[in-house]
């Protein structure tokens, strides 16, 4: 039952935030919604860590958010995580900080991208909104390791042109030889001139091929309703497929008890989970 | 007929006509002293349904639930809606009373088959006398509980200190609202209604914070008298919010007094006398003190008895110009 | 394991060399709620008339609110770790069960609660087994018994004027052998056991819980859950007196830059435990909820831990307030195709 935790001393007081302290802030979107926050530790360096982990952020006064961690460990020192504000409690406030402010880190939680499947063979991310966070982790450490894994494929949408998360990354990712990057957005404006289209549709007409490969899906659940039947019809099984779940968590370490489906608590078992492990747990999520 | 097969017999008539959907009544229970609500929605299922001194209970609650739930779904279609049937005892009916004054549904949503009543048994005065977990068997015996403990003793209780505290008191033997009334009128019964409210208006303001304190200070947040009184029905609570927290979540002594107070003064103009929230109580606070008090404030300072008269418009909700608070203004 | 003996009416002598040992020593007493677990002020333990406390001795290592980290402009700090050692004599084997099944989840996934644990290493359970179980009680339907010593520190049988005690943990077995009395003799514990062992036989089994298990699971969408759920008021008495359940809530509480976290029980029979930031709630519906307990209990433990987790003490049968019985609540979801 006990998983690798890489942070020793999570395991002795797995309730206790580590300080650190806001860097800086930077707005994603247009419309201000998401903005990714660049962490630094107090005491020293930061813990290990692996993309598709997860951290409990946390404001004295207001309490904890389970945000996934978007930075990759090859980055640096810095973590960074990108919120959505919900215009609840800890993300309004989170939203308000600038930067040295005091934020507690809990982490890292849950499992990681599934990196001993990936390795060798080819790499396809699936992402949609703002889940794209922990992909990009995924993508940037890809990138840092390239000789590790075969093609490298994204497809990434979102709802307009302001919406799209990481532009700075993404006009490298374009241009760069090492992946393929297919862009849309659900509708774009004058300032746009690349695609216009849902994530489903992109996969289909880009036709993603399973050969030896590994998906990984983010997005809001009606992309995903829509994306897998394409994927099936392309050949993909759903063991090859992983995704990562969001439920309301409160401890992230397993005790609290509100973030299972069936037997599996997603803080720990996952939050990635191929749709081959979900198809045989309770649609309850 | 008994009253039983009168309600059994007016249950498979409703579902069988289709005038009602379900008929919500009383059950059997799996343990001694007890009867449960339940749910019938075929005609078959109506000979579940029983009457006896342990249907004490409230069911109100369970419409308003159903009609809420049903409306919900997504193939809900109102004019395909049909009644939802309720075996209510007076204080039932009372409640169905302040749902229609409160504009919950209307009253043509509802079939009343009302029973006119007598204090019920409330399990938890036996348990209190001979203990939860030594009881083997009971019955109500004539004017007696009659209790077979584990190790194969027996123990007669008088009926008269097994009846609910509510119930005891009560002098509304008969269903304000009713479609058809089974049963008859059990005599009005004797004694103050207000005993124990007074015994608490003696003492003095350290006394009654003393009491308080002590009987509020077992409460473990549970919501069991929340979630059982026909009054609170809000779909989230200011005690469970947290954005903005008006009061702390959990058993901190001032959150515990300010749970409690708080929400018996939301229930001020509304409180049936039902008895549902002390009964159900795990940790046996007598919940019932603070609600009557305000009961009777209620019907000092504006002459009203809430769940009586569908038509009357409750008065923490109506501004008269001779109303009590001159200051108020 | 040592097994000592004493007289009945001597067990106050024992309490009493615990005391000056530094133990706080707690026993059950009457209370306003039936019975309850309270500091021993000396003298006899009368326990005439007690199966089970109200609400368990969770408690006293999950209490129902705690502040684990105090913080003052930013600065968190974790609460002292608890001190004071504790024995409790009377507690009942599904008790002591439960609370070493919950130890599980605080220390076995590789995450270790400090404030949890603490409390556990420094509390003493001296396990009564039950001679006059209740009609409720099941707990030899789900792996327990009257005479079970899981989870005891020291089990203690009644035999006849005497008093065994057993230790059934290295805790125990030290606190026996400074106890410095008369040693118990293989045939009276013997003899003594199979007292305890009759009444677990006058207990026949429920149902055949290895085969049910999986019949629950295999049944999830069965319409059995919703007639289970009908009368279900979604609040938290079954789950706030059971001795097993362990979920809990956390929130901050303080003013201007100082205050607390707190961590306090929570229900999953209770609608906001699993409603998300976004409004989406996965168990909207409370037989959603309520089935979510049943398998918690049932199933999903087992499949983590290899045990039941309901241990089959009835409380929450006596205490819901409109009898959903989580017994029959097994029955008829596994009686179903």
């Amino acid at each position: 039952m006990a998983q690798e935790i890489k942070n020793a001393a999570l395991a002795e007081t797995p309730l206790l935030p580590a300080p650190a302290t806001l860097e800086r802030v930077v707005v994603e979107t247009d419309a201000a919604d998401l903005k990714s926050f660049y962490l630094k530790f107090n005491d020293g360096p930061r813990w290990d860590y692996l993309p598709g982990q997860f951290a409990e952020l946390s404001l004295y006064g207001y309490g904890e958010s389970p945000i996934g961690i978007a930075s990759s460990p090859t980055e640096g020192e810095e973590l960074m995580f990108t919120v959505f504000n919900t215009e609840g409690k800890v993300t309004r406030a989170l939203h308000r900080l600038a930067p040295g402010a005091a934020v507690g880190i809990r982490g890292p939680l849950g499992n990681t991208w599934p990196l001993p499947e990936m390795r060798g063979r080819n790499v396809t991310v699936i992402g949609g909104g703002f889940a794209f966070t922990t992909q990009r982790s995924l993508i940037k450490y890809i990138l840092a390791h390239r000789k590790d894994f075969a093609e490298l494929t994204v497809v990434y949408g979102a709802r307009s042109p302001g919406a799209l998360l990481y532009k700075p990354e993404l006009a490298e990712w374009e241009k760069s030889p090492e992946l393929t990057l297919h862009l849309t957005v659900d509708r774009g404006d004058e300032t746009w001139s690349g695609r216009e289209g849902f994530v489903p549709t992109v996969v289909e007409e880009e036709k993603l091929p399973p050969d030896d490969a590994i998906a990984l899906i983010c997005g809001p659940p009606i992309m995903i309703k829509f994306t897998l039947p394409v994927m099936d019809k392309l050949g993909w099984k759903p063991e090859q497929i992983y995704t990562s779940l969001e439920m309301r968590m409160k401890c992230g370490v397993g005790m609290c008890g509100r973030c299972n489906i069936g037997p599996k608590y997603v803080c720990v078992d996952g939050p990635v989970f191929s749709f081959e492990e979900l198809s045989k747990l309770p649609q309850e999520y | 007929m008994t009253v039983e097969k009168e309600i059994r017999t007016k249950a498979r008539e409703l579902l069988a006509s289709g005038e009602a959907e379900v008929v919500i009544g009383f059950a059997a229970g799996t343990i001694p002293l007890t009867a449960r609500p339940a749910l019938v929605k075929d005609a078959a299922g109506a000979d579940k349904l029983i009457w006896n001194r342990y249907c004490g209970a409230g069911l109100a609650r369970y419409v308003l639930g159903y009609i809420r739930d049903r409306r919900k779904r997504r193939d809900f279609d109102a004019a395909k809606a049909r009644k939802v049937a309720v075996v209510a005892k007076p204080c039932d009916a009372r409640a169905l009373v302040t749902y229609i004054q409160e504009n919950q549904f209307g009253r043509d949503g509802v079939y009343v088959i009302g029973v006119n009543c007598a204090p019920m048994v409330d399990r938890g005065k036996v348990y209190e006398a001979v203990g939860a977990y030594r009881i083997g068997g009971a019955s109500v015996d004539g004017d007696a509980v009659v209790v077979t403990t584990t190790d194969g003793g027996e123990e007669r209780l008088p009926l008269a200190d097994c009846v609910d505290a509510s119930c005891a008191v009560c002098t509304r033997l008969e269903p304000p609202l009713a479609d058809v009334t089974y049963g008859e009128a059990a005599p009005p019964l004797e004694g103050d209604p207000y005993a124990r409210v007074r015994e608490h208006e003696a003492r003095g303001t350290d006394e009654r914070w003393a009491w308080i304190t002590a009987e509020l200070g077992r409460c473990v947040r549970c919501y069991a008298c929340r979630q059982v009184c026909p009054a609170c029905y809000c779909e989230e609570c200011f005690a469970e919010q947290r954005n903005p927290a008006w009061i702390g979540p959990a058993t901190a002594p001032e959150d515990l007094v300010a749970f409690h107070l708080v929400r018996v003064f939301h229930t001020a103009g509304r409180c049936v006398e039902c008895g549902a929230c002390e009964r159900a109580c795990p940790m046996n606070i007598p919940l019932r003190v603070l609600s009557a008090k305000l009961v009777k404030d209620v019907e000092e300072k504006f002459g009203y008895v809430a769940g009586v008269n569908p038509e009357e418009p409750p008065p923490l909700a109506t501004y008269k110009p001779d109303d009590p608070n001159e200051d108020f203004m | 394991m040592a097994a000592v003996k004493v007289k009945r009416k001597d067990l106050p002598k024992l309490l009493e060399t615990a005391k000056a040992a530094g133990y706080d020593v707690f026993a059950p007493a009457r209370a306003a709620e039936g019975w309850a677990f309270a500091p021993y002020e000396g003298g006899d333990v009368d326990l005439d008339g007690y199966l089970l406390t109200t609400a368990g001795v969770k408690g006293f290592a999950l209490p129902q609110l705690e502040a684990f980290l105090s913080y003052d402009d930013d600065d968190g700090r974790p609460a002292p770790a608890p001190e004071g050692k504790r024995l409790l004599v009377g507690v009942r084997p599904c008790d002591a069960r439960a609370l070493a099944l919950v130890d599980k989840v605080y220390r076995d996934r590789g995450f270790r609660d400090p404030q949890y644990l603490g409390r556990r290493d420094n509390a003493l359970l001296v396990v009564w087994g039950c001679g006059l179980p209740a009609p409720t009680c099941f707990c030899t339907s789900v792996g327990g018994g009257p005479g079970d010593a899981y989870g005891a520190d020291v089990m203690a049988y009644e035999a006849g004027d005497d008093l065994l005690l057993e230790a059934a943990s290295s805790k125990g077995e030290e606190f026996l052998k400074a106890a410095k009395t008369e040693e118990a003799s293989d045939a009276g514990l013997k003899k003594a056991k199979a007292t305890y062992a009759k009444v677990a036989e006058a207990m026949a089994p429920l149902w055949d819980l290895a085969a049910v298990r999986p019949r629950l699971y295999g049944n999830f969408d069965a319409d059995a859950w919703e007639e289970v759920a009908s009368r279900c008021v979604s609040c938290g008495a079954c789950t706030f007196v059971c001795p097993s359940c362990h979920c809990f809530d956390v929130a901050d509480e303080g003013k201007h830059g100082r205050g607390r976290r707190l961590r306090f029980w929570d229900a999953c029979t209770q609608s906001p435990f699993t409603l998300h930031a976004s409004g989406h709630n996965p168990r909207e519906r409370k037989a959603q909820r309520y089935r979510q307990r049943v398998l918690h209990k049932f199933y999903y433990f087992h499949d983590n831990w290899g045990e039941n987790l309901c241990v089959g003490c009835g409380r929450c049968v006596v205490a819901c307030p409109v009898n959903v019985d989580i017994r029959e609540a097994v029955t008829l979801v596994a009686a179903g195709e």
